[in-house]
């Protein structure tokens, strides 16, 4: 805003341009004097302190721009600003300083608004000498401003480029302005998009099409109870915007969203099950020993995203520092993620938007599984003769598997075919938004079906939202939010089971017979006789049914208090309930073999015929009140602060009732059954109250200061330890509003942050630690001659005094932009220090294997540092290309246990052990495979085991010759190091295309599983074993085939892969219609688009296992893998 | 703006009213469906519920016998079964088990723990209740005895322990040293000394520990000490309770519809129904029958089948190889031809069934011992409830025998004793042992009679290792109905480290002051 006067102070030949607009802006004041004259203007209120002796005029007037609003406008060679000056005032108005200042000297002064015009000679004939005689008319232009979909967007400010005569566009986006003759353009702004000049030459319409900024100075961050500018954030925060990038992904829960989106969020879908698919997220690394979810906060008040429908969603902020998140004190330590769901404004024009997609969903990345059932058999034979048994197939059944191609008698079955298949989904999404002068509105419908990729598996999930508003009169606001969801989700009666089969099952049983029943094996003896129980996979998944009904809903009313122009007090009531209700029964299913013998599938139904019901209701009630202060004092101290309390209660409940032996299959209520009665029933609660509180202040908007503090007290502590208190500062320094940056015309955002906090953890699984129970259940029960009789018992210990657990974070970061923000950066570093982490140290057996006491024992650091930069080249118009590029990173170079049981952990495969990152794989070194039995002698020349040749070779650290718990050694990290993204758009004429990838590196899995491994209890064999180390094949790295050898199943180097993988997440082809179009058939906007997501993945290359954007914490079987889904929609707003 | 006001108080009201002791009140929320020890145990009912929790542990996986996989699985660590699968009760078997292996390793000793835990609790807890000095001195003679056995299985298996006479806490349990098997043996003896004045000769409920009970448990113990004079003192007093005699049948003592008879000194009682309150035996010794049913993990093999002798005392025609043969072969075992449920075995009772388990190869013999029977009364997992006998009047006979042989006392009245075994009961009548018989051949005799009267009941293991005979036992092959070789027990001579089962791994990296087992 005061760029004229420097322009002057730091002339500059390229500027020309620009001061001859400058002069134009001159005429432009003039023509509005009238206009500004008659309004009390801000010359007429602001007031201004001096106290100079011996300064310049330079320095004078700088002060009053430091001051107030004020700038000079002048034309350097009139004004004389060397001239000493000798200045006393105190709170004076600007119209009383001017006289003292140019008293006997020539130059004529004028104000208007907040520019003071100076001139040397007659004030009206120097505007006219710089406006080269221009005549002072004025003309009308009007317009429409539409955003890049075609949206009118009502609350633009237009202005005529320099001055501060201007105009609002209306509910529809038009527009009407008067503009003098000599106007050269109008600049065109509006919170969140690029600025716009446009040239104004002859034309008396002007339609603008505005174009989000990418960090737009004044965007606006949904922080803990309330918002902030972007530019005054000094904690580390990340934003999501739900835009149609990502609103029009096949996204079924909404947490997937965050993937590659965010720095400082590890994003991992760990299963595609319908219905079940919420994806894991961590907030800068793995934070502590027991529960690292973050925590999420659902407009004020703590929910989860089962609870939403993602299409509801506005925007999405994490709270990455303790300063930030620490107004959320006891459950923030794993970060705060805070979703805004969309609500009407008042005087918004009702808008109605519909969207729907359809796709097809297909399995990714498979097992290699041997599916050729001859090569099958004799891989099981060598396996076996291996170990000195006799060969089980004999050589007649292989060469008949080989020889005949009758697929019913001698099947080669590979189950992915069978087991999953190409499965729709759809999703359709219909919204009202809109409002009055005093009460606005949000509605919406959203419907999800969801079939999944493996057999009977679906989801079908409807959402209805209902957001209100309502203006009572001046000081008083209030709104409800009524939200319901309801998913039904299906799965076969055990799915755990047909999993099982699956990594079990065998190419040599047929999926289906001849006639179409379901197959049996086919591998039969010389006797007729099977020579394994069936293991069809259909056949269990095809087994009863389990059903999820599960219903959601929240009902918020908020009441808004003006008590002053300053001061004001919110109060919430939320009542959040989620009922949800499993049904399950089993039936019996046969398969037949190709011969017609009828065969059960291994332990089928071992419970019996079932019927089960399992009903959960959790129940949870939040009050909570705030008030808000702000104020600014003396122009250039800004404070705000607030303050609140909260109560918080949640009741889970549940019941379960099963009956079996129903007299007739094929009834499915619990009633039907005959014997086998069970009734549970339990209940479990928490309770939370708090005072949390934030002060933020800002000097001259440049220097930030923000200060948090929240104690909490819950019903997990005894009395005496309930309460914790949480800290957190931060603060920040606008380099860019300071002069020797803000005259680079490359840098225009530069900021430093800085920030410190403590937050507080009590999220473990029991709901009273500190409380010794005896326990009473018919495990702990006897029975004397046949009756029953309780019984009771100590299960667990308990430690009394278990408290918070604590993580303390520093972060520093910077916030660069560049080029007008059209690149910005920001930069974090962090270390993340937890300490008191509850856990459950693992105790000597010989206290009987009673659960462990929760204590506040265990410790963890994580340290990292996080970088995103993006690049936008706006378009304005459809026929220019725009394309944005945006990049982030996430490096946690650090996680370490810092504190577990003193060193002494014992070793085990995820290894927690101080030193160490958190589940650390830990194991023996697989160095190569022993060639010959002299070798392997040799090296493990003590060992009890004698190791042979074929067997791996494990590194002897300690040259002992015997293999022990000495020669363990650090194996790989499951803690990934560095989890990035990268996304991209392109537009061009309607069309667009939006790229995103999302990746890990640096991170390792264990692989040894029921399908990977060669196990007679799992027996698949995957293709890499045709490459075992024989005599006559010995270069290789696949140890001898051999069942259940226990020598090369050890938990070692060859059973890790690395798992750093690159995904192309999403890619995204869409068309926006033209307006052109749309006004004749009176919509808004109407898009396409085609969409495909979990295209690839490029993972390394030994990885076996299904999509490698899964849990690191497990060897990957039963893992339903995330599907690969195309689809095609289209949004549509009238 | 007077309502403005208005709700400006009540708000204030709200955030002065937190600050006084409301939210403490607020605060205070409890489990409403466990007992807290605050206000346990006051009476008899309490104690008694602590008691019956002590004894629902002897149901557990592996305290007395490899429970959770049907009773006398331990019999798959000797020469009588082998257990399919890769088990840690397989790897004992043959010589391939390591310390850092699970299974019965670590249950076994954790579970004997728990009991001791328990027992300990429930004499501590014993002391705040007001009970009459009768009835609390039976909770207390229980609550002995119970801590008795689990160290008595404890010192069997591991050797010598670390001994906890009270509740100790964590950290003493991170730094306690393991006693010697003297010392151990010596607590255990205790424990059933204070039993034995305790008990009554009847216990108050069917199934409870009894005087005689003790004193059988005391025997045994003497027993495997070797302490043999101990024992003919303490089965002249098993005796002169005039309570046990050998029940008529053999079949029969191990049908449910004979459950506590005379012969059953102790025993684990199970039920039938929902209670879970079954063991697994049906699931896991099963005999391919049905789908889940059919389980046939723990199986005996041929060299127990060899061992039966034909009831004339001829030898074994090759050709017609289960005819004539000790009746017990047909209680005990199920071998090609017998008839099970109304099939006959081995012939795929269920189509591919026969095999089901780990290398899947057909089992052509299978346990009948303490089955169900018939099809229809065999029940769903986990709920076999036909009791398991701890401790029989047979084993007092012969341990008397083998005390009087060890001894070098009456050698006759030990054959005596062996042939009431071989002879009294109404189906088993075999030829009868001849009179005058050196003590080495009366010894072979007694062992061999051990065998045979206990096969699948779990004793066997613990035979073998007291007797130190590992070395002359193996290498044994297991073969399938073919003949072909599924693996082999001890392939290169029994390993004597295996009299002991090592210290779980994990347990020695918690405590430094425990020392692992010579050889492990």
């Amino acid at each position: 805003m005061k760029k004229f006067f420097h322009l002057w102070v730091y002339p500059h030949p390229t500027l020309k341009k620009l001061i001859m607009e400058l002069k134009i802006a001159f005429l432009v004041i003039v023509a509005g004097v009238s206009n500004i004259l008659a309004t009390p203007s801000y010359s007429q209120v602001a007031k201004v302190s001096l106290d100079m002796e011996n300064r310049s005029l330079e320095q004078v007037m700088d002060e009053i721009e430091k001051q107030s609003e004020f700038y000079f406008i002048f034309n350097q060679k009139q004004i004389d600003v060397n001239r000493v000056i000798d200045i006393q005032a105190e709170n004076k108005l600007i119209t009383d300083i001017l006289p003292e200042l140019f008293q006997g000297t020539n130059v004529n002064y004028a104000v208007f608004d907040r520019q003071i015009l100076l001139t040397n000679g007659p004030l009206e004939n120097s505007l006219l000498a710089i406006a080269s005689g221009a005549e002072l008319q004025q003309k009308r232009v009007t317009g429409t401003v539409t955003d890049m979909d075609g949206t009118p967007l009502p609350g633009v400010n237009v202005v005529v480029t320099g001055t501060t005569q201007g105009a609002m566009t209306d509910i529809d986006g038009k527009y009407s302005i008067e503009v003098p003759q000599g106007a050269r353009s109008l600049t065109f702004s509006f919170i969140g998009m690029e600025s716009q000049e446009i040239t104004i030459g002859t034309s008396t319409q002007i339609n603008v099409t505005m174009a989000e900024s990418a960090i737009g100075l004044d965007e606006v961050v949904v922080i803990g109870y309330g918002t902030q500018k972007k530019v005054n954030l000094t904690g580390a925060v990340s934003a999501v915007k739900f835009d149609d990038a990502i609103n029009n992904r096949p996204i079924t829960n909404a947490s997937q969203a965050l993937g590659g989106n965010a720095t400082g969020i590890w994003v991992s879908q760990n299963s595609g099950q319908p219905g079940k698919d919420q994806v894991q997220l961590r907030v800068r690394g793995w934070g502590t020993l027991n529960n690292s979810e973050p925590l999420v906060i659902i407009d004020e008040v703590e929910g989860s995203f089962d609870q939403l429908n993602p299409n509801d969603i506005e925007s999405i902020t994490v709270l990455k520092d303790a300063a930030s998140a620490s107004i959320y004190g006891s459950k923030a330590a794993n970060g705060v993620i805070l979703v805004k769901t969309k609500r009407g404004n008042l005087n918004e024009k009702i808008k109605i938007e519909i969207s729907s997609y359809a796709g097809v969903q297909t399995l990714g990345r498979r097992y290699n599984i041997i599916s050729n059932s001859a090569d099958y058999m004799e891989l099981y034979n060598k396996a076996l003769t291996n170990v000195g048994s006799s060969p089980y197939f004999s050589d007649n059944l292989i060469s008949d598997f080989k020889n005949s191609n009758d697929p019913f008698k001698y099947p080669n079955t590979d189950w992915h075919e069978y087991l999953f298949k190409a499965s729709p989904i759809q999703e359709s999404n219909v919204s009202i938004r809109g409002g009055s002068a005093q009460s606005s509105a949000f509605l919406s419908f959203n419907y999800l079906n969801q079939d999944g990729i493996f057999s009977n598996t679906n989801s079908e999930r409807y959402g209805l939202t209902s957001n209100m508003d309502l203006k009572i009169n001046k000081w008083l606001k209030i709104g409800t939010q009524v939200n319901y969801i309801k998913r039904v989700s299906n799965e076969p009666y055990n799915l755990s089971l047909t999993w099982d089969m699956f990594n079990w099952g065998f190419p040599f049983i047929a999926p289906y017979t001849k006639d179409g029943r379901f197959g049996s094996v086919q591998a039969i003896d010389s006797g007729g006789n099977l020579l394994y129980d069936n293991r069809n996979p259909l056949i269990n998944a095809a087994n009863g049914i389990n059903t999820t009904e599960a219903s959601f809903l929240r009902g918020n009313v908020y009441a808004e208090i003006k008590f002053a122009e300053n001061l004001s007090l919110k109060t919430t009531l939320a009542s959040t309930n989620n009922w949800s209700l499993t049904d399950s029964f089993n039936e019996t299913i046969y398969g037949y073999t190709d011969s017609g013998i009828e065969t059960l599938n291994s332990i089928f139904n071992r419970e019996g015929l079932e019927i089960k019901r399992d009903h959960i209701s959790n129940s949870n009630t939040n009050f909570l009140t705030t008030i808000n202060y702000n104020k600014k004092f003396a122009q250039i101290h800004d404070f705000s602060a607030i303050g609140g309390i909260q109560f918080e209660s949640r009741v889970i409940k549940n019941l379960y009732g099963r009956r079996m032996d129903p007299p007739k299959e094929g009834l499915t209520q619990v009633d039907a059954g005959t014997t086998g009665i069970v009734a549970n029933g339990n209940m479990v609660a928490l309770k939370m109250f708090s005072y949390f509180g934030r002060i933020n202040y800002s000097l001259l908007d440049k220097y930030l200061l923000e200060g948090n503090l929240r104690a909490d007290a819950s019903s997990r502590f005894k009395k005496g330890n309930r309460w914790g208190v949480f800290p957190g500062f931060s603060a920040g320094w606008r380099l860019s509003e300071e002069e020797f940056i803000r005259n680079l015309d490359l840098i225009s955002n530069l900021k430093l942050r800085g920030s410190w906090g403590q937050l507080g953890n009590q999220n473990i699984s029991g709901y009273w630690p500190f409380l010794t129970t005896i326990d009473q259940n018919n495990q702990l029960s006897y029975c004397y001659g046949g009756s029953f009789s309780s019984g009771a018992g100590v299960t667990a210990f308990v430690d009394e005094n278990i408290t918070w657990e604590t993580t303390s974070t520093i972060d520093f970061g910077i916030d660069v932009g560049l080029l007008k923000d059209r690149i910005s950066i920001e930069a974090d570093y962090f270390k993340k220090l937890t300490t008191n982490i509850i856990v459950q140290l693992p105790i000597p057996l010989i206290l009987g294997g009673i659960t462990s006491p929760f204590e506040n024992v265990g410790g963890m650091v994580n340290n990292g540092f996080e970088i995103s930069v993006n690049y936008n080249n706006y378009a304005f118009k459809r026929e220019q290309l725009g394309f944005s590029i945006g990049t982030n990173l996430t490096y946690i170079f650090h996680n370490e246990v810092t504190k577990f049981l003193g060193g002494q952990a014992p070793d085990q495969l995820y290894l927690i052990r101080e030193g160490y990152s958190y589940q650390t794989l830990y194991g023996y070194k697989a160095v190569g495979i022993y060639q010959t039995d002299a070798e392997a002698a040799e090296h493990m020349y003590s060992n009890g085991y004698k190791p042979e040749a074929g067997n791996l070779k494990y590194e002897d650290v300690n040259e002992d010759g015997i293999l022990g718990y000495q020669d363990k050694q650090e194996l790989g990290n499951t803690i990934p190091k560095l989890s990035f993204g990268l996304s991209s758009s392109f537009k061009y004429r309607g069309l667009d295309l939006n790229l995103l990838f999302q990746g890990l590196a640096g991170v390792h899995a264990y692989t040894n599983n029921n399908i990977t491994r060669v196990s007679l209890n799992s027996p698949t064999i995957t293709e890499r074993w045709k490459n075992a180390w024989t005599p006559e094949n010995t270069v290789t790295n696949i140890p001898s085939i051999k069942f259940n050898d226990s020598w090369d199943m050890e938990a070692s180097s060859f059973w890790v892969s690395e798992i750093s993988f690159v995904k192309l997440k999403n890619v995204q082809l869409g068309y926006t219609f033209p307006n052109s179009i749309l006004s004749r058939v009176g919509v808004q906007k109407i898009y396409i688009y085609l969409n495909a997501q979990n295209v690839f993945s490029f993972v390394t290359k030994d990885y076996e296992g299904w999509d490698p954007e899964r849990s690191t914490f497990n060897s990957g079987e039963k893992i339903y893998p995330t599907p690969r889904i195309i689809s095609i929609g289209f949004n549509l707003t009238f | 703006m007077k309502l403005r006001n208005i709700l400006a108080y009540s708000f204030l009201l709200i955030f002065l009213l937190s600050f006084n002791g409301c939210v403490d009140n607020y605060l205070d929320v409890l489990p409403e469906d466990k007992i807290t020890s605050g206000i346990f145990p006051q009476n008899e009912k309490d104690v008694n519920l602590l008691l019956n929790g002590v004894y629902s542990l002897l149901q557990e996986v592996s305290v007395y016998n490899e429970g959770l996989y049907g009773f006398g699985v331990t019999d798959g660590a000797t020469p009588n079964a082998y257990n399919w699968g890769n088990l840690p009760i397989t790897k004992i078997g043959n010589g391939t088990l390591s310390s850092s292996d699970g299974g019965i390793l670590t249950y076994r000793w954790t579970r004997c723990y728990r009991i001791i835990f328990a027992t300990n609790y429930l004499l501590r807890e014993i002391e705040k209740v007001e009970l009459s000095e009768d009835i609390k001195s039976i909770y207390i003679g229980e609550a002995h005895f119970l801590r008795g056995l689990a160290y008595s299985i404890l010192v069997e298996s591991y050797g010598g322990v670390p001994i906890m006479k009270s509740i100790v806490t964590t950290n003493e349990t991170k730094t306690i040293s393991r006693s010697t098997a003297q010392e151990t043996w010596d607590q255990v003896i205790s424990d059933y000394d204070i039993a034995i004045e305790k008990l009554k000769v009847d216990a108050p409920k069917v199934g409870r520990a009894t005087k005689g009970a003790a004193l059988g448990m005391k025997m045994r113990a003497c027993l495997y000490q070797n302490k043999y004079d101990q024992v003919l003192q303490l089965v002249e007093q098993i005796d002169a309770l005039g309570k046990y005699s050998l029940f008529p049948s053999y079949e029969g003592l191990f049908k449910a519809e004979n459950e506590n008879n005379q012969e059953v000194l102790f025993d684990i009682q199970y039920m039938e129904g929902e209670n879970s309150q079954g063991s697994y035996h049906d699931q896991y010794c099963g005999t391919a029958l049905g789908s889940w049913i059919r389980g046939n993990r723990y199986v005996p093999i041929s060299n127990l089948v060899d061992a039966y002798e034909m009831i004339d005392g001829s030898n074994v025609d090759p050709a017609d190889p289960y005819v004539g043969r000790d009746p017990r072969m047909d209680f005990t075992i199920l071998r090609p031809g017998s008839w099970f449920c109304g099939y006959q075995f081995p012939s795929y009772l269920y189509p591919g069934g026969a095999g089901n388990h780990p290398t899947n190869r057909i089992k052509h013999l299978g346990c009948r011992k303490y089955r169900s029977e018939p099809e229809s009364a065999i029940p769903v997992s986990g709920q076999s409830y036909i009791n398991n006998i701890v401790l029989r009047y047979a084993d007092v006979l012969l341990s008397k025998a083998e005390a009087l042989i060890e001894t070098d006392g009456d050698i006759d009245e030990a054959i005596s004793l062996i042939n009431r075994i071989r002879t009294e009961r109404v189906d088993v009548k075999i030829t009868a042992l001849p009179m005058g018989l050196s003590q080495n051949e009366a010894r072979e005799k007694l062992r061999h009679e051990r065998r045979i009267e206990f096969a699948l009941e779990g004793l066997y293991w613990q035979d073998v290792k007291r007797w130190n005979i590992g070395s002359d036992l193996y290498p044994i092959e297991i073969r399938d109905h073919l003949g072909n070789l599924v693996d082999t027990k001890f392939p290169n001579g029994y390993d004597e480290k295996y009299n002991l089962l090592p210290i779980p791994d994990s347990e020695l990296s918690m405590n430094h002051n425990l020392v692992q087992n010579e050889g492990w």
